[in-house]
């Protein structure tokens, strides 16, 4: 039997539409993913090689970078544990407070909504400014070398969260079983707990990704808070690591020794290669999570 | 278990503001359109007029009315979940206006469900009870029991999408049952599901109540389920309530027009604008009758009547009115006759024989009995006489 073509047919206009998106996406897609694939043949290029630029395929192949970081695993694995730390108390505490703050927001019975959600949004376009959060933060709330620094400033709500997850509410979740429940005996707390929150799990999971990239990526706080190198998260050493290789090539050593020890450091490589640890949870948990964060995406956006 | 009392209740629903980037002529158009709607104030949509009413303690009682009519409105404010611009809701001797939704022991079951669609058919049904912190063991106990009065023992363990409508709606009775609450409100409840599936559900619901004794109040805009469920009926209108009375008041003894033609309205016939006399005389179909003093009186200065008779009061007989059938339609064992006589349609209700053959036939003549005592007579103001 000869066997069918099964293609749908698209028409003359769906046709060029089809391909010129199509060409799009892909350019898209490589802008993501060629930084990436550089990063990771630089962190196995050798030093010396590197000298002439990167390139996509190394001119000589090289673990230092990565003997290096072994050397160093003692402080890396410590910077590491602590992201993981900051990450899962910062993300669940964000995850309560931003759904939290949503609920009352959906609810057409909370007067006062519109006021709070104006307060929300205002605080997404304007902000006291730097040297003001710090001082706040420093003084008032003494978050100054503690973990405190990296969860508290800025990242525990963002009033974009918010708005996703009460759009979410408003647009998924029928009012009459909120209503139902209330008449069921349940209060507000039970509602949120028992069904509200269960019910959003694909927002949930987009807001987690969201908060939990957030944190894993803040390095800004470490650099203003942070003194203490035993507080480092994993992005911070990388910070550090990148200052310290900086510092190195433009100061002119007199020490003999010392410039000789720092021209034998895998520099370039080491930063790339610190870059890639940090970011394999990333890749490791985003595959699973996927369907879920985009349908979480598409529905949350919806309705302003 | 408390009697209801609604004393003097007015809702009125604000107009909606009209906000958001469009022009400025939308805007009015939206604005204009939401003035124009048949019972608005200067504050917004009337939902509901001065609405007294007692429902007494283990009554089933059916709020029947078109759609926008009111009554959803008034199944809200005594659940709780509106609060009434005027007017007092009392359970008992106490006055429950300001009593939240969750603390007057009151379920609802809804027209979409509103199961929980993250917890099983057990969970929905225990949730009442576990939100009340009662014991483990005796939820178990009563969910079973309650599962078995509505046929759901094999379906506990199922998520709400997994089950048919009907049992969606079996499985939201149980849950509004469990608690035993002093009220059960219904809000159209049956309105998604197919006539047989109706059918059943309103048996069930009888049987519930004879075994509960719990007061019910059951919303729907379907005569069907209000003269079959009903006890007692209260008509309502653009906010107003027409009629209260008991099912067969309300079907033989309508007190306007709306009424009579609401109830019964697939086999009712009008007709319109019929003189009357100085002397109180009319005439129908050729045939002369005469109205009584007092119906004179009420009749007022326009001297026409509108009368109607219910197409179940006529009878196919040997002396009438000549008529000539244009169509049929069988309904189970009633034959609906349409038939016209002197230009004019005229519904009828036989029923079907013994051996449910069709007796009668498409362009056959025949003769209609009409009785005066059947006769619904209306004044100009809809008005009954």
């Amino acid at each position: 039997m000869a066997k069918r073509k099964n293609k749908i047919k698209l028409m003359k206009g769906e046709a060029g539409f089809h391909y010129v998106s199509l060409v799009i996406m892909i350019l898209l897609m490589l802008f993501c993913i060629i930084p990436l694939i550089l990063m990771l043949t630089v962190s196995l290029s050798s030093e010396a090689s590197l000298v002439k630029g990167y390139r996509f395929i190394p001119a000589q192949w090289s673990l230092d970078a990565y003997f290096f970081m072994w050397a160093k695993r003692a402080t890396i694995l410590r910077a590491y544990g602590l992201t993981i730390v900051v990450t899962v108390i910062g993300t669940i505490i964000s995850l309560i407070m931003t759904s939290m703050f949503a609920y009352p927001l959906s609810r057409k019975d909370f007067k006062p909504r519109n006021v709070v959600a104006f307060i929300l949004f205002f605080t997404m376009l304007f902000n006291g400014g730097m040297v003001a959060s710090y001082m706040v933060w420093t003084r008032l709330f003494h978050i100054k070398d503690s973990l405190l620094a990296y969860l508290l400033p800025g990242s525990l709500m963002g009033g974009m969260n918010v708005l996703l997850v009460r759009n979410y509410f408003n647009a998924n979740i029928p009012y009459s079983i909120i209503e139902a429940a209330r008449l069921d005996g349940a209060n507000d707390w039970t509602i949120y707990s028992k069904i509200m929150v269960p019910l959003s799990k694909p927002i949930m999971i987009t807001i987690g990704l969201f908060s939990a990239l957030g944190y894993w990526n803040n390095w800004t706080a470490g650099i203003y808070y942070i003194n203490n190198p035993k507080l480092y998260t994993i992005q911070v050493y990388l910070k550090k690591l990148m200052d310290s290789i900086q510092f190195l090539k433009t100061t002119d050593l007199s020490n003999e020794a010392v410039l000789l020890a720092s021209r034998s450091l895998p520099t370039e490589s080491a930063r790339m290669a610190v870059a890639i640890i940090a970011l394999i949870p990333v890749l490791a948990v985003y595959p699973f999570i996927q369907k879920e964060l985009i349908k979480g995406m598409v529905v949350g956006g919806v309705k302003g | 278990m408390p009697d209801i009392t609604l004393k003097d209740v007015t809702m009125i629903y604000p107009f909606q503001k009209v906000t958001g980037l469009i022009g400025r002529k939308q805007k009015q158009l939206i604005l204009k359109q939401q003035q124009e709607m048949p019972y608005t104030s200067n504050e917004g949509v009337i939902a509901l007029q001065h609405f007294d009413c007692v429902f007494e303690d283990g009554t089933f009682t059916v709020i029947l009315g078109p759609s926008g009519s009111g009554k959803s409105t008034l199944l809200r404010i005594i659940a709780g979940l509106e609060r009434p611009v005027l007017g007092e809701v009392w359970f008992d001797d106490v006055l429950y206006n300001d009593v939240q939704a969750q603390e007057r022991d009151v379920a609802m079951v809804f027209q979409n469900y509103s199961l929980y669609p993250n917890q099983t058919v057990y969970q929905n049904i225990a949730f009442p009870l576990e939100v009340k912190h009662i014991p483990r063991e005796e939820i178990e106990e009563e969910v079973k029991k309650i599962a078995g009065l509505l046929r759901l023992e094999e379906k506990l363990n199922r998520l709400p999408q997994e089950l048919s409508g009907g049992e969606k709606q079996r499985v939201a009775i149980a849950r509004s049952l469990i608690r035993k609450p002093a009220v059960l409100l219904f809000d159209e409840p049956f309105s998604n599901l197919d006539v047989l599936m109706r059918k059943e559900l309103r048996n069930e619901l009888k049987k519930i109540h004879e075994i509960y004794k719990t007061t019910f109040i059951y919303v729907t805009h379907d005569q069907y389920d209000a003269l079959y469920l009903a006890e007692r009926i209260v008509i309502l209108k653009d906010g107003i309530k027409q009629m209260d009375a008991s099912a067969a008041d309300v079907y033989n003894y309508p007190v306007n027009r709306f009424c009579a033609e609401f109830i019964g309205s697939s086999t009712f016939n009008l007709f319109e604008d019929i003189p009357v006399s100085k002397d109180g005389k009319y005439k129908l179909f050729g045939e002369t009758y005469e109205l009584t003093n007092k119906q004179q009186k009420q009749l007022g200065k326009e001297k026409m009547l509108d009368l109607g008779i219910r197409g179940t009061n006529l009878a196919v007989a040997n002396d009438g009115v000549d008529a000539i059938i244009e169509y049929t339609e069988m309904i189970e064992t009633d034959l609906i006759l349409h038939a016209k006589a002197e230009e004019k349609e005229i519904i009828l209700v036989e029923k079907m024989d013994g051996n449910n053959e069709m007796k009668y036939m498409r362009g056959q003549e025949i003769r209609i009995a009409l009785d005066p005592k059947y006769f619904h007579l209306f004044n100009k103001k809809g008005e009954r006489i």
